[in-house]
């Protein structure tokens, strides 16, 4: 038998002997592997998960590009990168007489798709099949659910057409135009613009149009004349909206595009691919364009910078991505989402290996001595240092061997179980999602485990290093042990100092021996305390970090989510409909009806304008004015252009200057809300409150120019902006059209700035974000504000709506309010579940990372608590002796809970001493590295986590005291001790 | 007038085949004031005799009166209490608090008695036992002769009624050891502490007044010095 052999064997023996040191060591390094797991499996799974939920949702393709010939398909086809094509034709519409809502919706609108896209565009059919010819038709439900009386085995003639509108000159416009001038246009609500004297094609799922002073609409026929015979009815498809003319439906379609027809494609292709797929459509897109129109769409849109600096044309609206889909395939064109994410896995990745290495560290520190009994005495049979150093790898790889596939096993069950768990929560966000925003209908989401091999690789091989890391430190020590050590025994204090201690005369006369000997032990014996110090502060820090971090991530994901200008708070909350017209006459006919009705059951009125009013730029303060400079740098590196200066830093005109959103409150709630942030509005003409913070991010500005880059995401948090003093007055900038002169007139109207409100002091009335500067005002100021804004067309400054309950579910105060329309047809009544749109797919991702991140927490805090323990324990093996001293002294039960208790209060202020010291420092770190890769941002603090650290640390330490110091535990212990010795 | 008053005391270790008898039946009386060495064989049961004196240990069978108090009636916290008053353990390997300096170590049971610290009385056993200049010293810095000092200032500090010292010079040189006798017999006479020694050093327990052998856990011999001399 080798040296080596003898070694491992003495080992093993040992291991053994301490089975309990040795089942913590394992447990420890079990739940290591655990969270390797999790974080690996986990990550992909969730990933996984919500990609199949945007699959749900929006369908599983990837991209769809318009209008595209078939010489371009063929193109696109050839691709390296696309996987599978899918041809959708716009067949036109056709009369429906069918149709139960013939005002609004008299059409069918036809589509032919082949055989993949029923299935990638996730068309539901409720009752029937798909076509499998192009005799058969497949027709949405809304039809039928706004009164049709269509069916299965239907036959329907089609004799299909296009749209056209054709807008006319007004009155004097053409000889204007022979003069010079511009001609007019024509925009409607969804921004499709129809310039005078042209014709055009209406898009599709545009609504009902019908000729009038100001347009002719005129139908060309689309060529498909034929009768189909109706075999499914489908869900409404995602894409089909209320206001549309025509009910979706769907034909059979050939895959054979001719080299001059126009059809769509959808596609998904191969994610595994390293390819921007999006530039290389854009790019043969680009390249079937004559030179003129290249400049057109160059000059009307963005261009897509490639990674190798191309600039494509692209703001055509011709290819147009599931972006969601992409980003959660970790395929998105937002690299920054994916990079956060890497950045997470590699950030937990070292929180676990930390947590490991305080564990297996201290695992061996507090067992040195009876190590260096067995190995002295090995060493003195002639063991080498190597040899010694191998008895620590042997212990811990021998405990990482079975750790390995319990832990992989144990860790996809706990990601599986977690999902489980969780699933309700993930099924609700999802569930609220598609069945309120897009779709409108329901979905049923699996929640499967992910297990890549390459994964199952990392996990090893991350396992390997960090336990390999962990025993190092230990290893190198223990390689030093010499015979002489051997004969040490039981040397529970060593100081190395020569000089005395102070002797602690101010508890001595003051009679109290329990602080005398906890001062002394904490201070004195840092060979046994400052494995718990090091286990609590391991603890404090890890758990605190992991917060922080998560936090950082949370708020970075969050100003990254694109959310809502305004999300409603509990003050919106909890009413059943809502009622909102622009109309004054009828908003307050309606209010009136709502108001005076017996049925009515609780109200509330949310009136909010978006970028309704602007502040002078000279208003705010120069780090508002340098910050969006520098944000305007980073999209032109070689200098702004004078257009953009003019338009943003120095502007010439009302619009160029900073945005204001606006919320009105009524009086009350002003004064309230200004007496709860300390804000005297007393004796102020016409006062408003402002928001604290302005967001200016990368994500807010587009820029089309020659020369501007889309730079990596970056956010701006700015506190106080204003630089206007309380109590004085700033002007809200407005405009006014001069018809005579064809002018636009600047109008300010003068308000006085009360005072700052922080996002604590909003929280009743919800999350405000956004680089528009948010103001609050009270009904009086709104007042004002209405009286003095020019009418320019808009009847209103803002967007109204009255929240309210009834308690009748056959309400008459509903059927009437249902009668009245807004100015775009649509009912001015609906459920208030439109509140809950602003949640969106990212929001219900940062709820579901938020959950991952706690269980991971746990996870991390459970590592420290067992190592905690192990240190508890540790100290009170070390302390056999000295508590056996006390007790033949005469020390009394209460006495010494005492000293244990002032000993917990000093480890513990030690402890938080450093913890503090040190997640100060990660925290700062963390910061300056997110703030220079994601822009100055105001992190929130975690103020929960960090007072359920510091109680889980204290409740923790005084439980493991009281159990390992326990009485049962005596006899225990008395029989570990004689066991310890190899 | 009879301080300490042993009856019938056993103990035993273990069952059946395993039992050990350390104690057999062992009874005897101490006057107050006097010095008693117990010797006898390693294993004899001297040690297991001195913690069921000391109150550390509890006998399987028979009773230990302190000044009239059936010690092992007492319920725990009583016992401690009684312990830190009445008893003074003075041991081989002197178990000082390791945490705890001289001054500490000496003023430890005095100050778990709730009673404050008599600084000067201090001052003056540290002198006297010639630690001055160490005073601030943990046991770890000290020799093995200063700690036992230390063991023995800490009953002349506190004077308790009996001192019970178990091997004190076991681990001592003999010039150490003789030192740490004579302030164990200074304490025992200045102080009118009882003092019951245990040694297998027959010179060094010639020394008390009467000399008590043990052997398989039974008194064979219980005698005045001057008898034997």
């Amino acid at each position: 038998m080798n040296n080596k052999k003898i070694v491992f064997k003495v080992t093993g023996t040992y291991m053994r002997r301490n089975k309990k040191r040795t089942v913590i060591t394992f447990a420890g390094i079990l739940v290591m592997v655990i969270l390797m797991t999790a974080v690996f499996i986990g990550k992909d799974t969730v990933m996984d998960f919500i990609r199949r939920a945007v699959e749900a949702d929006q369908g599983s393709w990837h991209y769809q590009v318009y209008d595209v010939d078939g010489n371009i398909v063929n193109e696109i086809a050839a691709l390296d990168c696309v996987d599978t094509i899918g041809v959708s034709r716009p067949l036109g519409y056709t009369e429906f007489n069918k149709s139960g809502n013939p005002d609004n919706t008299p059409f069918l609108e036809i589509k032919g798709y082949s055989d993949k896209l029923f299935d990638w565009m996730n068309i539901n059919v409720k009752e029937g099949r798909v076509p499998q010819n192009d005799s058969e038709i497949l027709i949405s439900e809304r039809a039928i659910k706004e009164g049709s009386d269509i069916k299965i085995g239907d036959t329907i003639d089609i004799d299909t057409f296009d749209r056209y509108i054709h807008a006319f000159y007004k009155e004097g416009e053409e000889e204007k135009i022979a003069q010079g001038s511009e001609p007019g246009g024509i925009t409607f609500f969804s921004g499709f613009t129809v310039m005078h004297g042209d014709t055009v094609k209406l898009p599709d799922h545009f609504g009902y149009l019908f000729t009038n002073a100001d347009f002719e609409v005129i139908h060309v026929p689309a060529g498909l004349k034929k009768t189909v015979t109706v075999v499914g009815i489908m869900e409404a498809p995602y894409y089909e909206s209320e206001g549309q003319a025509g009910y979706m439906a769907l034909m059979k379609t050939d895959m054979a595009v001719a080299e001059d027809e126009q059809v769509n494609i959808v596609l998904t292709t191969d994610l595994k691919s390293k390819d921007d797929a999006f530039a290389k459509i854009a790019m043969i897109l680009d390249s079937h364009r004559s030179e003129e129109e290249r400049e057109k769409v160059r000059s009307s849109g963005a261009a897509y910078v490639t990674e190798y600096g191309t600039h494509i044309p692209i703001e055509d609206g011709r290819i147009v991505s599931n972006g969601m889909l992409l980003t959660f395939a970790s395929k998105g064109t937002d690299g920054n989402l994916n990079s956060l994410m890497i950045f997470a896995q590699a950030f937990f990745i070292v929180l676990i290996t930390a947590a490991s290495l305080v564990l297996i560290y201290n695992v061996f520190s507090i067992s040195y001595n009876e190590r260096a009994r067995y190995l002295g005495m090995l060493s003195s049979v002639g063991a080498t240092g190597k040899q010694k150093r191998w008895s620590v790898y042997y212990e811990v790889f021998s405990l990482l061997i079975p750790a390995l596939p319990a832990g992989i096993i144990l860790g996809l069950l706990v990601v599986k179980g977690g999902m489980s768990l969780l699933y309700p929560h993930f099924a609700d966000i999802i569930s609220m999602i598609a069945t309120n925003v897009i779709t409108g209908r329901s979905c049923e989401i699996e929640c499967n485990l992910v297990v890549n091999p390459v994964n199952i690789i990392f996990i090893i091989l991350f396992s390997i290093i960090a336990v390999w890391l962990s025993a190092l430190i230990p290893a190198i020590k223990i390689s030093k042990v010499g015979p002489v050590e051997s004969i040490r025994s039981g040397e529970i204090t060593t100081v190395k100092k020569k000089k005395g201690f102070r002797t602690l005369l101010s508890y001595m006369k003051k009679g109290m021996p329990e602080q005398l000997l906890a001062a002394a032990s904490v201070s004195r014996n840092r060979y046994s305390t400052k494995g718990i110090v090091r286990s609590i502060t391991a603890f404090t820090v890890l758990t605190l970090v992991t917060a922080f971090a998560v936090r950082s991530f949370s708020d970075i994901f969050r100003s990254k989510a694109n959310r809502e200008e305004f999300i409603p708070g509990e003050k919106y909350q909890g009413y059943a409909y809502s009622f909102g017209v622009d109309d004054d006459l009828q908003f307050y006919s309606g209010v009136n009806d709502i108001l005076t009705s017996d049925e009515l059951d609780g109200y509330t009125v949310m009136n909010y304008s978006y970028f309704k009013y602007n502040i002078a730029i000279g208003d705010f303060t120069d780090e508002f004015y340098n910050t969006l400079k520098t944000l305007l740098e980073m999209y032109f590196p070689g200098g702004i252009p004078e257009l953009i200066v003019s338009n943003y830093l120095e502007p010439d005109s009302v619009w160029g200057n900073p945005e204001v959103n606006m919320l009105t409150i009524s009086d009350e709630e002003f004064a309230e809300l200004a007496d709860k942030a300390g804000i005297k509005t007393e004796g102020l003409k016409n006062p408003v409150l402002a928001y604290d913070t302005v967001e200016l991010t990368t994500d807010e500005y587009k820029f089309a120019f020659e020369g501007a880059v889309t730079p990596d995401y970056t956010n701006y948090q700015l506190k106080r902006v204003l630089d206007v003093k309380e109590g004085m007055s700033f002007n809200m900038l407005t405009t006014d059209y001069d018809a005579e002169n064809e002018e636009i007139l600047e109008v300010d109207i003068p308000v006085t700035f009360a005072g700052y409100l922080t996002a604590g002091d909003l929280e009743e009335y919800g999350s405000f974000h956004g680089k528009a500067f948010w103001l609050f005002v009270p009904e009086e100021t709104y007042e004002y504000l209405r009286n003095n804004t020019p009418d320019d067309g808009m009847a209103d400054i803002g967007v109204r709506y009255i929240l309210f309950n009834v308690n009748n579910d056959d309400s008459s105060l509903i059927r009437r309010l249902s009668q009245i329309k807004n100015e775009y047809g649509d009912s001015a009544l609906s459920s208030a579940s439109m509140l809950s749109e602003y949640t969106d797919f990212k929001t219900a991702a940062l709820n579901i990372l938020s959950i991952v991140s706690v269980c991971f927490t746990i996870l991390i805090a459970i590592i420290c608590l067992l190592n905690l323990y192990n240190s508890v324990m540790g100290r009170r093996l070390a302390r056999h002796r000295e508590l056996s001293v006390l007790d033949s002294m005469g020390i009394t039960k209460k006495q010494k809970a005492q000293m244990l208790m002032w000993e917990n209060i000093r480890l513990l202020a030690k402890s938080f001493i450093y913890s503090a010291l040190i997640t100060a420092a990660f925290v700062v770190f963390l910061r300056v590295v997110l703030n220079n890769r994601f822009g100055r941002m105001v992190f929130t603090l975690p103020v929960w986590m960090i007072v359920l650290t510091i109680v889980i640390s204290c409740g923790g330490l005084l439980t493991f005291t009281a159990v390992c110091y326990s009485e049962k535990r005596k006899n225990e212990l008395i029989d570990e001790v004689r066991t310890e010795v190899v | 007038m009879e301080i300490l008053k042993c009856e019938n005391i056993s103990k035993i270790y273990g069952a059946g085949e395993t039992e050990v008898r350390a104690l057999d039946k062992v009874s005897f009386t101490v006057e107050k004031g006097e010095f008693v060495s117990i010797i006898g064989p390693s294993g004899s049961g001297k040690s297991t005799l001195l913690h069921i004196l000391g109150g550390v240990d509890k006998p399987t069978e028979g009773k230990v009166f302190i000044d009239g108090t059936d010690i092992h009636s007492l319920s725990e916290d009583k016992l401690a209490i009684f312990r830190r008053r009445q008893i003074g353990l003075v041991y081989q390997f002197y178990n000082l608090m390791p945490v705890l300096n001289i001054d500490e170590n000496i003023a430890l049971p005095h100050l778990l008695d709730g009673r404050p610290l008599d600084k000067e009385r201090l001052d003056s056993v540290v002198e006297h036992l010639g630690l001055t200049d160490r005073r601030g010293n943990l046991p770890s810095q000290l020799s093995g002769g200063q700690q036992q000092r230390v063991s023995i200032g800490r009953a002349l500090y506190s004077h308790p009624a009996i001192l019970l010292a178990d091997e004190p010079t076991g681990n001592l040189d003999r010039k150490t050891g003789e030192e740490i006798i004579e302030l164990l017999k200074e304490s025992n006479k200045k102080n009118e502490q009882t003092l019951i020694l245990i040694t297998h050093d027959e010179g060094l327990a010639m020394q008390a007044d009467r000399v008590i052998s043990i052997e398989d856990g039974r008194i064979i011999k219980n005698e005045k010095v001057r008898n034997i001399v």
